[in-house]
């Protein structure tokens, strides 16, 4: 006997009756579409938090320093994620600079920056690749310090340059290689760099459904070629150090000349369907090929500073409460923000 | 007359010796150095310090010791403490002047001790001689005790078994087999409260119910033995899909469980759904959450030690059970006269409604949620102490969730795989060798496989450009262990317990990016070996009557990656009973060469389990506790506790930004990152500690059962993050810092076979880290900054759940037992916090929103199943 209507009452009359497996398979099954609907509809609930009324604000620096550009400070306040205003500045700041290195003509390097306004303070000499500096910041009766490394003029070479296709059967993804042997400064036991590879050349793609006026792109080369320093233009690039190996497939590290090669690799994109794909199939994919023949590659030389100030700020965010809070890195004492150094070797590149 | 004058004279003469004997006995002391003393030192003092002789048989043990109540010893206190520990005794003749100690006149009773219905053994059943000489049986169900002559009977109890009152024959040379028969089998017999309650709140180890009797039950509505843990004090209630467990302010990582004698990885099915331990095969569940014995080691907080049942010898037991979470079979039975085998089997059938209801209400295109596991043990007696046991297990979770998102300029398509599975195999050997030594030999593996990839991909409807990402971790556990340890039952030094182990571990750790859209297999090129060996020395010892003690040491050897480590652990356990009070005081010291190194920033499940290096050395522990019993009535017992555990060399990431961007980021899988690049230097090693008050109340009469636990603590952490962090030296509380921990569950009697059960759980929710100070970027942008002593400031709002129960069970006339239990997980609904995250107000973009995802709202809990 089915039973359809499977309340308690009849349950109990049908307890003894040689059905009652299948009464209480029966009911189950009903209650199943009840319970399941109930237990896999996630739930919100939203706690609001009460603001802090006596926010204080610390001052925060930013200053990225190059050979190939004046000493440049901006100076802020920090506030309160939920303050709407803008970022206020810092107007009455006394910063002065000094080199720290012991060095005969230091002289030359030690000055107070003077105040353009809207928080910048700004001085007409550039940095001196190979020395470290020390900022000074007299604020609100507060003393802030930092120092940095300006890195020398990077002596690298391209080595090889190559563009492969199908490098993945599976997925048609096409690469972009470039290996070049960077010279390692002395009396560096950490050098750190980042590098971006950037196509120039827009070329006429191949698609199998006919889609005009689509741009060639290459996966993680977003970068327009006009920030100067990584990451300047608010960009995402790749950040590498010589002691955690080098981007790329071939990690390769040379002591022998004091050089250490780096194989860069832009890996192309490629929209063609794929069967076993998780995403299952895209109904509107198309195939594409690469025909870019022109790349800028940019690759700077960064004190380790900037290296962790550049990781950081790529992870940062508000969190929540199963990831560890990643802050960004600072090395301002008395302060937040960062001042770093840094310095730029471009090529060009054909294949 | 001369008949009655005779008598006359012949008493007087008799009470005249007697008198005078009785002078000489009164009139004989001697001052001991110490309370405690060897035959032969006594000897020496007595003759130096009377003008007694001592006279004794050769046979005399003279390196025995005896124990005084005061240093002052008379004859009466010489013979009494010659009888209740040598069971010899002692005589005085004033006219020679001797002392004459007479060989000792004992018997003892070694064997097992059984459950009738089964046959199968029963560990730690007290048995007790009439004379107050006792002794418990140990994990395989061997006991051995030495009794006066004089002794008549002795009661063998054990909680949810009659009593049984077995006389001791004059003469008993081969062992015994003691059948007990369970309270359940004769439903008319009543349980004495007196004789159960102090069972309720065992001090050391915690005995862990699991049976279809427990008032505690899982979200299917079946008993579950990781729920149950929850309810005893110093063990935290957990969080939503949280099915582990944390003891006194520990990590989940740091508790060891054991299946069989296995080390066990991962204890939960999907997500804290349920526990992969079923409750019909297993025996008994041991819960050390201090005075953790020398045999256990290598995890910090506590030892979860669970053995399987061996299988009805008797006839074959079937039993089928289905909720909405799963279904499962089970049978057991024996295979000929000397072999018995059980076997179960569970899968889930959430699929069969899960994809419709995620694809209909929540968008996912494509899901999977499944779990299935299988138990097995076969059992071989070549006698009743000697059994040779093969246990396997295997299960295996996968979830897979893949929603797209659409806007009208491009597609979103998110894709999460979790998959893992543990695979044990363990053979056992236990046997008697003659009367006082008992024996356990094991080999096994233990394998356990995780891996989990998190995908997304965007398709630009424009142009169909289309980006993707995609991470993968995948971390593979395996150990080889392999062990021999013995019991050996001395006359006055108790039970001696030593032994030795080795284990082997390969650890396969990676996280590997790509940008490729289909599934990835990881190349698990580089394995770690490393290993651990120990020995182990316990003895439980019961000085008085009131005090027992047990002790240990055992000693770790840790090997492996170009170093070694070696640690000797004091473990120290003495207990004191006396009427209505029990007291026990523990300290015992711990460490653990397995890291697990806990994802740090993105929220993916990427805990992977590490070695120890040589910069990273094996963490450790030192716990002191305190607990106490108190028998206010023959209902009522109140506990009360408190501890204090320190850890060294914990690790967490010094700077969270490089796990990510240069372990995933750079292409470069984490295996090679140990090898070429040294992972070590971005992980800083800190200290921690936790401390709290631990409170347990039950109230049991026929009816009624009720059990209270409470705890009371805290738990921090103190790590040097150098110049990743504002504050070098943070100290800041643990994320699974519970202040308050409540843990109520009750069961009320209807009539027969019929119960209401109610459990209620609160605890303070987990830590985590908040902060509204931004600062701007390079380019103005908005930047994340926590302030010093920040970590860790937010807590999740409080887990507290409320579920009631009723259970039933009725004799079919087919013979079957029919049972169920129907009811309501979370009644009142309560949104337990699974994660946070901090957004603005949709009315109010200035004031700051936690919003908290919670799984399980009110939830009917059905679970029916057949026994026959």
């Amino acid at each position: 006997m089915l039973v359809t209507n499977g309340n308690l009452e009849q349950l109990i009359l049908l307890e003894n009756n040689k059905n009652t497996n299948l009464v209480l398979t029966n009911t189950m099954v009903r209650l199943f579409f009840i319970c399941s609907l109930l237990f896999l509809i996630s739930c919100e609930k939203e706690i609001e938090k009460t603001i802090s009324q006596d926010y204080e604000a610390d001052v925060v620096v930013n200053s990225i320093i190059s050979t190939d550009s004046t000493f440049s400070v901006q100076l802020n306040y920090s506030k309160s994620v939920y303050d709407i205003s803008d970022f206020k500045p810092v107007e009455n700041a006394s910063i002065y600079i000094a080199v720290k290195d012991d060095i005969d003509d230091i002289r030359t390097q030690d000055f107070f920056l003077d105040y353009q306004g809207d928080g910048l303070y700004t001085r007409g000499n550039n940095p001196i690749g190979g020395r470290t500096y020390e900022m000074v910041i007299e604020v609100d009766g507060k003393i802030i310090s930092a120092e940095t490394y300006v890195p020398k003029v990077l002596k690298a070479e391209i080595l090889t340059e190559s563009k492969s296709s199908n490098l993945n059967p599976k997925t048609k993804q096409m690469s972009v290689s470039v290996e070049i042997a960077i010279e390692e400064e002395e009396n560096q036991s950490d050098n750190y760099y980042a590098w971006d590879l950037i196509p120039l050349v827009e070329s006429t793609p191949t698609t199998v459904n006919e889609k005009p006026n689509e741009t060639d792109k290459v996966v993680d080369i977003s970068n327009d070629g006009t920030g100067s320093n990584p990451g300047g233009d608010g960009s995402t690039i790749s950040v590498l150090t010589k002691n955690e190996g080098i981007s790329g497939a071939v990690p390769a590290l040379s002591d022998e000349s004091g050089k250490i090669t780096a194989s860069f690799e832009g890996i192309s994109e490629t929209t063609e369907e794929t069967e076993d794909s998780e995403y299952g199939t895209d109904p509107q994919s198309t195939s594409q090929s690469l025909n870019t023949k022109r790349y800028k590659l940019k690759v700077w030389s960064i004190s380790s500073d900037y290296y962790y100030y550049l990781l950081s700020v790529q992870q940062n965010g508000p969190g929540n409460s199963e990831a560890t809070f990643v802050g960004p890195y600072s090395n301002v004492t008395n302060g937040y923000g960062i001042f770093a150094g840094y310095n730029l070797q471009e090529f060009e590149l054909e294949f | 007359m001369k008949r009655l004058v005779h008598i006359l004279l012949c008493t007087l003469t008799f009470a005249f010796q007697g008198l005078a004997q009785d002078q000489s006995v009164s009139n004989f002391k001697i001052n001991l150095p110490h309370k405690v003393i060897t035959i032969g030192e006594l000897v020496t003092l007595i003759e130096d310090q009377s003008d007694y002789f001592v006279s004794y048989n050769t046979q005399l043990d003279l390196s025995e010791t005896l124990e005084f109540e005061s240093t002052e010893v008379g004859f009466y206190d010489l013979k009494k403490s010659f009888t209740t520990s040598l069971f010899a005794t002692i005589e005085i003749d004033s006219e020679s002047k001797k002392l004459i100690i007479l060989p000792p006149k004992f018997k003892t009773l070694h064997g097992i001790v059984r459950d009738s219905a089964n046959l199968e053994t029963l560990t730690a059943v007290t048995i007790l001689s009439d004379n107050n000489k006792g002794t418990t049986t140990n994990e395989d169900g061997f006991f051995y005790l030495k009794v006066s002559s004089e002794t008549k009977y002795v009661y063998v109890s054990y909680l949810g078994y009659r009593t049984l009152t077995f006389a001791i024959p004059d003469k008993v040379e081969n062992e015994v087999i003691i059948h007990l028969i369970a309270d359940n089998v004769l439903p008319d017999i009543v349980i004495e409260a007196s004789s159960a309650i102090e069972e309720t709140i065992s001090i050391n180890p915690h005995d862990v119910k699991i049976d279809k009797e427990s008032p505690v039950r899982g979200i299917g509505g079946r008993s579950d033995l990781i729920s149950s843990i929850r309810h005893i004090s110093g063990i935290s209630v957990g969080s939503e899909a949280q099915n582990g467990f944390t003891v006194r302010g520990g990590g989940p990582d740091q508790n060891l469980v054991l299946l069989d004698g296995l080390p066990v990885y991962e204890t939960s099915h999907l997500g804290g759904l349920s526990s992969i331990f079923v409750d019909n095969i297993i025996k008994k569940g041991d819960l050390y959450k201090g005075g953790v014995p020398a045999r256990f080691g290598g995890k910090l907080s506590s030892v979860l030690d669970i053995r399987l049942k061996e299988g009805n010898r008797h006839q074959v037991k079937r039993e089928a059970e289905i909720n909405l979470e799963n279904f499962s079979g089970f049978i057991e039975g024996p295979i000929g006269k000397k072999t018995s085998f059980i076997f179960n089997g569970r899968k889930s059938i959430i699929n069969s409604y899960s994809n419709f209801i995620l694809k209909r209400f929540l968008d996912f295109e494509d899901s999977d949620l499944t779990y299935n596991d299988i138990y097995s043990k076969i059992t071989h007696w070549f006698s009743p102490a000697n059994r040779l046991s093969l246990s396997v297990y295997s299960g295996d979770d996968k979830i897979f969730l893949r929603r797209n998102e659409s806007s009208t300029d491009r597609v979103f398509t998110d894709s999460n795989k979790v998959n893992w599975s543990n695979t044990l195999g363990a053979l056992n050997w236990n046997s008697a060798l003659g009367k006082k030594v008992f024996i356990h030999g094991h080999v096994g593996k233990s394998d356990f496989d995780f891996n989990s990839r998190s995908a997304n991909q965007v398709i630009e409807t424009s142009d169909l450009d289309s980006s993707s990402l995609a991470i993968n971790v995948y971390s593979r556990q395996q150990d080889y262990t392999a062990k021999l340890d013995l019991d050996y039952y001395t006359n006055n030094l108790g039970k001696i317990k030593t032994g030795g182990g080795i284990i082997l571990h390969e650890s396969s750790p990676s996280i590997l990016e790509s940008q490729s859209l289909t599934d990835q297999e990881i190349a698990q090129d580089t394995s770690y070996l490393s290993n651990e060996i120990y020995f182990f020395l316990e003895n439980e010892l019961r000085i008085n009557s009131n005090w027992s003690l047990n002790s240990g040491l055992r000693y770790n050897y840790h090997g492996g990656l170009d170093t070694t480590y070696q640690y000797f652990q004091p473990r120290l356990n003495m207990h004191f009973a006396k009427n209505r009070i029990k007291l026990d005081f523990a300290y015992n010291r711990m460490s653990q060469f397995l890291h697990l190194l806990v994802n740090p920033s993105s929220g993916l499940p990427s805990d992977l389990w590490v070695p120890s290096t040589k910069k990273i050395e094996p963490e450790t522990s030192n716990l002191f506790s305190i607990s106490g019993n108190y028998k206010a009535s023959p209902s009522l017992l109140v506990g009360l506790g408190g501890f204090y555990n320190t850890y060294s060399n914990l690790i967490e990431y010094s700077n969270p930004y490089e796990i990510i961007q240069v372990i995933v980021g750079n292409h470069l899988s984490f295996n090679q990152d140990i090898s070429d690049v040294n992972w070590e230097d971005r992980v800083t090693v800190g200290t921690g500690r936790s401390y709290g008050l631990e409170l347990d109340i039950a109230y049991k009469t026929e009816k009624i059962e009720l059990n209270l636990a409470y705890t009371l603590s805290r738990s921090e952490r103190t790590f040097n993050f150098g110049k990743f962090s504002k504050n070098e030296i943070e100290t800041f509380p643990y994320k699974y810092d519970r202040p308050h921990n409540i843990a109520f569950s009750g069961s009320l009697k209807l009539k027969k076979d019929n119960k209401i059960n109610v459990e209620w759980l609160y605890g303070n929710g987990n830590t985590w880290t908040f902060t509204d100070n931004v600062i701007p970027g390079q380019n103005g942008e908005i930047i994340y900054q926590p302030r010093p002593g920040e970590r860790n400031n937010e807590r999740l709002s409080s887990y507290q759940r409320l579920s009631i129960s009723h259970s039933s069970k009725r004799q079919l006339r087919t013979g079957g037992l029919l049972f169920y239990t129907m009811g309501v997980y979370n009644v009142y609904n309560n949104k337990n916090p699974f994660y946070a995250y901090i957004k603005s107000s949709d009315t109010n973009a200035q004031v700051p929103v936690t919003t908290e995802i919670s799984l399980y709202p009110v939830f009917p809990q059905i679970n029916v199943g057949y026994q026959w």
